[in-house]
């Protein structure tokens, strides 16, 4: 019995979301129609909140690549890259990465998850420091305790205060792993990577930053925020994920470090898993050239992004001032996130709602995301919903 | 505490911060924050499962200026 007292939050939470007859989290799309379109509960709504940057999901050369795979190889590898699970396909996709991201190794990893939570548990151990944003990810957070590192959290997004700490630590910033993203996934606000750089150096800490929604969002050729920033000789390592911009799943992190060759031997998330399957690799090759191919995608995905900001902040709604690709509106309290939510999915807009302790602090968020698939329309049909909300 | 936590609650050595004032995790991570920076120290996380009351944890805050 008291073994499961601790799930009784969660029985409540799910008892009050059936008593008002919905459920947010765990929302079924029974059919997708399109990259922006789908019948999610039995509702046609737009999709207002995927990481469907590039709107690459139903590329017709990428599925082709895909079924081929599976014709060719089958459906899964059925074993860790340790063992029987190293198909040719993550071997070039590997050296695929380290060409893109010219850097001198790559190593993939089945999640984005475990490509950062296997890299944040394995480069710093114990005896040495791991200085992680406030805001970082649960992958992050997950990665480090496992590390058995000493922890330390910087105010988020602020390099004097991560200066700060470094400089309390003395000789031993020589051992320790500072670890930033590159675009915050619940806010979108991007990291000020210059400037965190800059005291990298200074104090010669290793920088590892994670590009999960920064791949194919910024940066030439969308090589993400280290790019942007010109600070890709300063960044040690770059994790990142294939489940956003190119609409498959997996992870991967690169590296001008030789070392990150051996984290094959040491990290415990690429060890002890089944390799991504065969058509997961295949798509995700023909969407990492496509990526480069198309520059036009990462057009159109800022031009909606900035039409979706503009039009939200006219309608009085509680959004930050920075523009990214991820708009989240904010509010004070947990129950108006939710019966917006409600009256937004009702009008066939379907957003992420993200409430305490996803969101990072204490209000809630009505996480809306563009991708370069959404019309224009498209994006005034979710402003139109937005304007009918009430306090 | 004020600034974090908006209702009121009594106050003693031996409240529990999640239990008694219903903070939630990254409520004491961001009391934690204030904390490093009234003392001038950096706090690692690794030791807030040790931290219960109020009293743990200013006893783990003076370990940390003892160091």
């Amino acid at each position: 019995m008291s073994l499961f007292e601790k799930f009784g939050q969660y029985q409540e939470m799910c008892d009050y979301f059936e008593q008002r007859g919905t459920m947010p989290f765990g929302a079924v799309t029974e059919r997708s129609l399109s990259s922006t379109e789908a019948i999610v509960n039995g509702h046609r709504v737009i999709l207002a909140g995927t990481n469907n940057y590039l709107g690459l999901n139903f590329d017709p050369e990428a599925i082709a690549a895909a079924q081929r795979a599976i014709e060719e190889s089958g459906t899964g590898t059925t074993g860790s890259r340790m063992a029987n699970g190293t198909f040719a396909g993550h071997v070039l996709l590997e050296r695929e990465l380290a060409e893109f991201f010219n850097t001198k190794a790559a190593v993939l990893f089945s999640t984005g998850y475990s490509a950062t939570m296997g890299m944040s548990a394995t480069l710093a151990g114990p005896g040495e420091v791991i200085l992680l944003d406030a805001d970082s990810h649960a992958s992050i957070y997950d990665g480090v305790r496992l590390s058995g590192a000493e922890i330390i959290r910087f105010r988020h997004n602020d390099p004097a205060d991560l200066e700060k700490r470094l400089r309390r630590l003395g000789k031993r910033t020589e051992k320790t792993l500072i670890i930033v993203e590159g675009i915050y996934s619940m806010l979108g606000d991007i990291a000020p990577l210059a400037e965190i750089a800059a005291i990298k150096r200074k104090y010669g800490a290793c920088l590892m930053v994670d590009e999960a929604h920064s791949l194919g969002v910024m940066g030439d050729d969308g090589r993400g925020a280290a790019a942007a920033a010109g600070i890709e000789a300063d960044t040690d390592f770059i994790v990142g994920t294939f489940s956003k911009s190119l609409a498959s799943i997996g992870g991967y992190c690169v590296s001008n470090h030789p070392e990150l060759e051996l984290v094959r031997f040491a990290a415990r998330a690429y060890i002890f898993t089944a390799s991504a399957s065969p058509s997961v690799i295949a798509s995700t090759r023909v969407a990492l050239r496509l990526m480069q191919q198309r520059p036009e995608l990462r057009k159109q995905l800022w031009k909606n992004a900035r039409q979706l900001h503009e039009q939200l902040t006219e309608l009085g709604l509680q959004v930050d001032s920075h523009v990214s690709p991820v708009v989240a509106v904010k509010t004070e309290s947990m129950e108006t996130a939710i019966r917006w939510w409600e009256e937004l999915f009702q009008k066939g807009i379907f957003v992420n709602l993200v409430i305490p302790p996803a969101s990072p602090s204490t209000y809630s968020l009505l996480r809306c995301s563009v991708s370069a698939a959404h019309s224009t329309e498209q994006i005034q049909q979710i402003t139109d919903a937005f304007s009918t909300l009430t306090a | 505490m004020d600034r974090i936590i908006k209702e009121s609650v009594a106050l003693s050595a031996d409240t529990e911060l999640q239990e008694d004032v219903g903070m939630t995790s990254l409520q004491v991570m961001d009391l934690v924050l204030e904390i490093e920076e009234e003392f001038d120290i950096s706090f690692p996380l690794n030791r807030l499962p040790d931290i219960r009351t109020i009293r743990d944890l200013a006893q783990e805050i003076a370990v940390v200026l003892d160091q």
